[in-house]
């Protein structure tokens, strides 16, 4: 009777309604009522309960089977049964499918305070074993790499023993399977922790961009060379350094970096006074290098010497047990920064996601849990809502084009979907609302286009 | 129909009756006890009979929603004027199958039925003696008007306003409010302001 709880009363008859509300209100529990199962439902989807009394006997959908449906879709709620007659069947029926207890009608006033008193002590028990699974959970998880599969187990155990080691690493996995997380992760476990750890993307950049950022320069060495500079191979200092997609670097610039990590010393752009550095390697890549190396467009000895220790990261679709645990991390992750309270994803969602082949792997999968919330409009997310999820899959796979008619295709169907809220289409496209305006104005689309 | 006092001023009081034949000794007890614990005028006053439409054949028990509607029906102030009707007849409300009193939050009258007070089987068959039984009864009193106050249940279970749903509970209570629950039973004097209150705004 101590905590508040948020309580709903299922029952056709309104006197019955009305005596539990009643009830409630003198003890300060917050109380609506609903007269019958899919009004209850409708209830559910808006808000969310602690405890539900359901009447075993109503017109249309019964007790039972409402039952059935809270239970599935959300379990944290208590339902309490009430019935009219004695029947020992129903009651064992309604306990088999979860019912926390049940009152026959009349019941005496103590019987109710009993009732109360359970319920209060499961969601007790509840939130300490919500603590304690939140305790288990960081031990399922390696820093911010989230996963319980085998697989992935078998990474997590890998990395501390990799990071005591100074040998270099090659991560291979497909893109959003969470490769610089893991690279972090072993910066993390090293000796060099509490040095810098510098990430470069290989592929967006051009070569001689990526060799003056990553060697420096002196003054002069070249047009609107200004100044000399430090590259990222110095600044690092002691530190790791993390290439990503390092199957884009170009032979030449192999070469030069194979040279650097048996000499352990660099020249600058325009220098001849070599500089030593000490850096550990950790290399990532999306595509296998095998044909690289066969053509001839990866060096042998470069990719013996990135990848001393192999890591395969396995796709999301190679784990989906993993699905719910990062869709739980995700949905709290994003409930939080949104402050929307969208608080679970209804079973038969889930369902889905977990059919879903997440090409895009971890990654899609974050940004799908984003844009469901964003979206959302109720505390739990339905299959509906990620409706987004299964018609793009057939179309990525199928449609070509230019980036830019990929975008143009894409702007506007995101658009279409969402009404032509600018707001919201923005936030689904991840960028903002003045971008999307002028993407608008320059592909010339009209809110009602024959195209649209 | 106002109460006025000396002044000629609307005062906040409490009345007791009885519904249907009740111990006249017993009122008088609970109108003391209201006096004394929230100093509050109270006054014993001449009840009515049970009203049949009240009574519900298939459980043989009145109905105390239709009771509480059958007292504020005879009375047109409300905010003043507060009812506690004592009654002797078994009372339930529909999910109960009897209860010892039952009063709405801010409501005109509240309803005390002695019924299952004095019927303490689980203890050791001993007959209630008068006293305790009185005891009970201003106990249930006391914490149903408290609800006319608008006074939800109390969480300090050495305090009227908590929730006593067995003979054991309310006997386990003592005679008292906690000092916050103390603290939001109206004064006469803040009731005479109240009402003038009311009276510029009509």
């Amino acid at each position: 009777m101590q905590t508040q709880m948020r309580t709903m009363i299922v029952d056709d008859e309104k006197i019955i309604r009305e005596a539990f509300l009643h009830w409630f209100e003198k003890h300060g529990h917050s109380a609506v009522a609903a007269a019958s199962g899919p009004q209850a439902l409708a209830k559910l989807a808006s808000q969310s309960f602690d405890l539900i009394f359901v009447d075993i006997k109503m017109p249309g959908m019964d007790g039972i089977e409402l039952l059935g449906h809270i239970k599935s879709d959300y379990p944290e709620t208590a339902v309490v049964i009430i019935t009219a007659y004695a029947s020992i069947e129903s009651a064992i029926e309604a306990m088999k499918r979860g019912a926390t207890d049940y009152l026959m009608k009349p019941f005496r006033p103590d019987q109710l305070s009993l009732v109360m008193e359970k319920v209060r002590q499961q969601k007790k028990f509840a939130s300490e074993y919500d603590y304690v699974k939140g305790r288990l959970e960081k031990m399922t998880r390696f820093d911010n790499i989230i996963g319980q599969s085998p697989p992935m187990q078998k990474v997590f155990e890998l990395i501390p023993e990799v990071a005591q080691s100074d040998a270099a690493v090659l991560l291979i996995g497909e893109t959003g399977t969470g490769k610089e997380l893991i690279a972090r992760a072993i910066h993390a476990k090293s000796q060099r922790a509490n040095l810098p750890f510098i990430a470069i993307n290989c592929g967006a950049l051009t070569e001689s961009l990526l060799e003056s950022e990553l060697f420096g320069h002196e003054k002069g060495a070249f047009t609107h060379a200004g100044q000399s500079r430090r590259g990222f191979l110095e600044i690092v200092s002691g530190g790791t350094l993390f290439f990503d997609e390092v199957g884009e670097i170009s032979r030449k610039m192999q070469m030069d970096l194979l040279r650097v990590l048996e000499e352990k010393s660099i020249y600058r752009v325009g220098s001849s006074t070599s500089i030593p550095v000490d850096f550990r390697l950790v290399s990532a890549t999306s595509q296998a290098l095998g044909e690289k190396r066969r053509d001839g467009s990866f060096r042998e000895d470069f990719y013996y010497r990135i990848g001393v220790i192999e890591i395969n990261i396995p796709p999301l679709r190679d784990r989906r047990e993993d699905v719910p645990l990062l869709v739980d991390h995700f949905l709290r992750k994003y409930g939080q920064e949104t402050t929307k309270k969208v608080e679970r994803v209804t079973s038969e969602a889930l369902e889905s996601l977990l059919r879903y082949n997440w090409p895009g792997n971890v990654r899609e999968l974050q940004n799908a849990i984003e844009r469901a919330v964003v979206l959302s409009r109720g505390p739990s997310l339905d299959k509906d809502d990620f409706s987004f999820l299964i018609p793009t899959t057939g179309r990525q796979l199928r449609e070509s084009g230019t980036l830019q008619e990929r975008e143009k295709a894409y702007i506007q169907q995101v658009l279409r979907e969402n009404d032509w809220n600018i707001t919201r289409s923005a936030a689904v496209l991840g960028i903002n609302r003045v971008t999307l305006h002028k993407k608008i104005k320059r592909f010339g689309f009209e809110r009602r286009g024959a195209d649209l | 129909m106002k109460v006025r006092s000396e002044k000629g001023r609307p005062r906040l009081s409490v009345q007791v009756v009885p519904l249907g034949p009740v111990d006249d000794r017993l009122l008088r007890v609970v109108a003391a006890n209201v006096f004394a614990l929230c100093q509050l005028p109270a006054r014993v006053a001449k009840g009515g009979p049970l009203p049949s439409s009240a009574y519900a054949p298939q459980r043989q028990q009145y109905d105390a929603a239709a009771l509480l509607k059958h007292l504020d029906g005879q009375r047109a102030e409300a905010t003043l004027k507060k009812t506690i009707a004592v009654t002797a007849v078994d009372i339930f409300v529909p999910i109960f199958s009897y209860v010892f009193g039952e009063a709405r939050l801010g409501g005109a009258s509240a309803l005390v039925s002695i019924y299952h007070l004095s019927d303490d089987l689980g203890k050791n068959a001993s007959k209630t003696t008068a006293a305790e039984l009185y005891l009970r009864a201003v106990k249930v009193a006391l914490h149903e008007l408290g609800h006319l106050f608008s006074m939800p249940h109390c969480e300090d279970h050495r305090c009227l306003m908590h929730y006593a749903d067995s003979l054991e509970a309310i006997d386990g209570t003592p005679l008292q409010f906690c000092r916050y629950c103390r603290a939001e039973i109206p004064s006469v004097e803040a009731s005479v302001e109240a009402s003038i209150e009311a009276s510029t705004e009509s």
